[in-house]
């Protein structure tokens, strides 16, 4: 701009004087959009995901529920009384926190959206904190409500004021861990490694991770450290593993480290009875990924077609939306399937719940209020003991290998879950040992 | 037993750390360029092998050549395009540009490949082990030390026996003066480049093989490569093997005492030798 106007020879009289007249009509704008929502009578969601980059997995079902809530609201949503047209804005995050607070800022900033919804565990950082200034209600879920209340300074006691997740939680997902190795028959040594990120670190943590517990119930823990990001050799973990002989291994790595490491172990030998790992068993092509070998891995699982719960939307029950999915993509359902559609029933009752779309105050009411079965379970905000947010239940899965013939080569059931973490959540599969059939 | 076990893995991986060096060795020994894009190249030639296996239905450690012989060409284009026009008493100018190279490459990377980790999926053999005097070896660790050493010997013989050899050993000693007897040293320097780069190559298909790979994979291996080649000596080949096993089997053992300890104990080792030996093993020898 400088280099601009002195190319063109102005004087600096003439430069403040035009940047005074650009200065005073940007001002001008800023009241007029103003003036125009006030009678524009479309709800906006704002709804950011990681439609591409490492963790573009988790969202491969998010366009689809985006079309499937489209169709859904194609008549509008009423609230107070007026059916009022629904526009869903979704933007890309790119795997990137940075990425992720750009795009939540335009949203809330450009677009002023109504709400911001989030499945991606980084928009609360930045997106959640501009949420927060502008007073615009951002629940965001598929994460750990221990990192998020403590991202940005707060305490289960104060909360957030715009900003909300309903979610498991990392204790409960490691005293889950812990629990179902308790039932195994083993000689309760566990060798664990994680990977040296951000959830590896909050798996990994000496004082409320998996390690704490297992130490807590009296198992011996192996320790195979963080693993760093580019390992080329686990050659060393292994040979401790074997060393101590143990018959668990646990912990955290991305599937890609997985095929590395558990290649490696069975070329050395290793012959754990139980693998139990966060991560690289949440989708059903990681485990294809692994052929024959993939048979009784075991990991956490949040959503799965057997739970017990059905939509607020549709009223499909878990299976019936997992059905739907299957027969629209083709694919096999993964876990965040659930959690986007109870997302959606989440941003929709909090508007509902509020006198008209414009009104914040009483969208956010409505998440604070809310007290909602949807298709991953209760999401109780109301009765919660942790402000901004609603716990949701988490339980252990194991794959098997499907006979030949069937549509896709493994299934996941529920093999263990902690009455008090997960009370409606019942294991429909018992657990078999690694070489067991 | 269980150590012994672990130091063997170290030399298994560090032939490997090897191949990474004997490139960064090569490019810097005749033509004098010190290449910040080696570890771009070595996960390019990485994705190159993957896509090729995803098209040529023949086993992956078969496609090994071919993808030599690509990035051959590659190398040899770029040196004769690019690198050359920057050549001469002063080594900033071939940095920063490798430097500027290994930017654009990378993010082209992403642009194309993406950024999730990926590797060539070996089929079984991932998965097979072997016995071997008591100890128990992946058999594609051994697979991967095997054919580079093999590429360290035919290079040696390639230097030593052949007369491009002889001309690219002449040109790295003295870049002017062997234009006396008749020697282009341009071309001499696109050889250099373009064997240097097919030997990172063959590193990057193996690495994709045994482990993964992503667009930003290349700076930890440039590393290590520098690692290997100041360790060996600067330019030295057999240098090169002993750096690279030297720092695999330092890395291991590292990690057998301190399980998060990454690359500490390469990086110490490395420390060692520089403050002891600052021309490196094969410079000490002189």
């Amino acid at each position: 701009m400088t280099d601009d106007t002195q190319k063109r020879g102005l004087s600096r009289r003439q430069l403040i004087q035009s940047s005074a007249l650009v200065g005073g009509s940007a001002a001008l704008n800023l009241f007029a959009p103003n003036i125009v929502r006030a009678a524009e009578t479309t709800i906006k969601i704002g709804y950011i995901t990681s439609l591409s980059g490492p963790r573009a997995t988790f969202s491969e079902p998010a366009q689809y529920t985006v079309d499937t809530m489209k169709a859904l609201l194609r008549d509008g949503l009423e609230i107070g009384g007026t059916k009022y047209p629904v526009e869903i804005l979704m933007r890309d995050q790119q795997s990137s926190p940075t990425r992720a607070g750009e795009v939540g800022r335009d949203l809330i900033l450009q677009d002023q959206v109504d709400i911001l919804l989030a499945d991606d565990g980084d928009s609360h950082f930045a997106a959640g904190e501009i949420a927060d200034q502008k007073g615009v209600p951002f629940v965001s879920t598929i994460n750990q409500w221990e990192p998020f209340i403590e991202a940005r300074n707060s305490t289960p006691e104060k909360g957030y004021p715009w900003s909300f997740m309903f979610t498991f939680g990392a204790t409960d997902i490691a005293k889950t861990y812990v629990g179902l190795w308790e039932t195994l028959p083993t000689n309760k040594k566990v060798g664990v490694l994680f990977l040296d990120i951000p959830p590896g670190h909050a798996f990994g943590d000496q004082q409320r991770g998996i390690p704490f517990f297992l130490k807590q119930k009296g198992f011996d823990v192996v320790d195979g450290g963080f693993v760093r990001f580019d390992s080329d050799d686990f050659s060393s973990q292994i040979a401790m593993f074997k060393e101590a002989k143990c018959d668990i291994i646990a912990g955290f790595l991305l599937d890609p480290h997985f095929q590395t490491f558990w290649g490696q172990s069975l070329q050395a030998g290793l012959s754990p009875k139980a693998v139990t790992f966060a991560g690289p068993f949440l989708f059903p092509t990681s485990l294809a990924a692994l052929g024959d070998m993939g048979d009784g891995m075991s990991g956490e699982v949040w959503w799965t077609p057997d739970v017990p719960f059905k939509s607020s939307l549709t009223g499909q029950t878990a299976r019936e939306v997992a059905t739907a999915w299957e027969t629209a993509t083709g694919a096999q359902w993964t876990q965040p399937l659930g959690y986007m559609h109870a997302l959606y029933e989440v941003g929709l009752a909090a508007l509902k719940h509020a006198k008209d779309p414009r009104d914040k105050e009483g969208i956010r009411e409505g998440i604070r209020q809310m007290a909602l079965d949807t298709v991953v379970g209760p999401v109780n905000f109301r009765d919660s003991k942790i402000k901004s947010v609603a716990v949701t239940e988490v339980a252990m899965g194991q794959w098997s290998k499907t006979p030949e013939g069937s549509k896709f080569p493994y299934e996941l059931g529920i093999v263990y879950a902690d009455p008090q973490i997960a009370p409606n959540l019942k294991p429909n599969a018992k657990m078999r040992l690694l070489g067991q059939s | 037993m269980a150590w012994l076990e672990t130091i063997v893995n170290g030399l298994l991986v560090g032939s490997l750390y090897a191949l990474f060096g004997l490139g960064a060795a090569l490019t810097f020994g005749v033509a004098k360029i010190v290449n910040v894009a080696h570890g771009e190249f070595i996960v390019l030639s990485g994705f190159i092998g993957i896509m090729l296996v995803g098209i040529i239905p023949i086993h992956p450690l078969l496609l090994v050549p071919l993808v030599i012989v690509i990035v051959f060409a590659i190398g040899f284009i770029l040196q004769m395009t690019l690198l050359n026009r920057v050549v001469g008493k002063d080594p900033i100018p071939p940095m920063l540009l490798t430097f500027g190279l290994s930017i654009v490459l990378k993010n082209a990377m992403v642009e194309v490949f993406g950024a999730t980790p990926r590797s060539i999926n070996m089929g079984g053999l991932r998965f097979k082990g072997m016995e071997v005097f008591g100890m128990t070896l992946g058999v594609l660790p051994v697979i991967i030390f095997v054919i580079s050493v093999s590429l360290f010997v035919a290079l040696h013989f390639f230097l030593k026996y052949t007369r491009v050899g002889r001309t690219l050993r002449a040109t790295g000693d003295e870049a002017q003066f062997v234009q006396l007897f008749g020697v282009n040293y341009r071309r001499a320097f696109g050889v250099a480049t373009a064997l240097a780069l097919s030997m990172s190559a063959a590193a990057g298909m193996m690495l994709a093989m045994r482990s993964t790979i992503t667009p930003f994979t290349g700076g930890d291996r440039l590393l290590i490569a520098f690692e290997v080649v100041i360790i060996g000596g600067l330019g030295s080949m057999w240098g090169a093997l002993i750096g690279g096993l030297i720092l695999g089997v330092t890395h291991l053992v590292g990690l057998r005492i301190d399980p998060n300890s990454g690359l500490l104990y390469p990086d110490i080792v490395f420390f060692i030798i520089l403050t002891i030996m600052p021309r490196g093993i094969s410079g000490w020898r002189q």
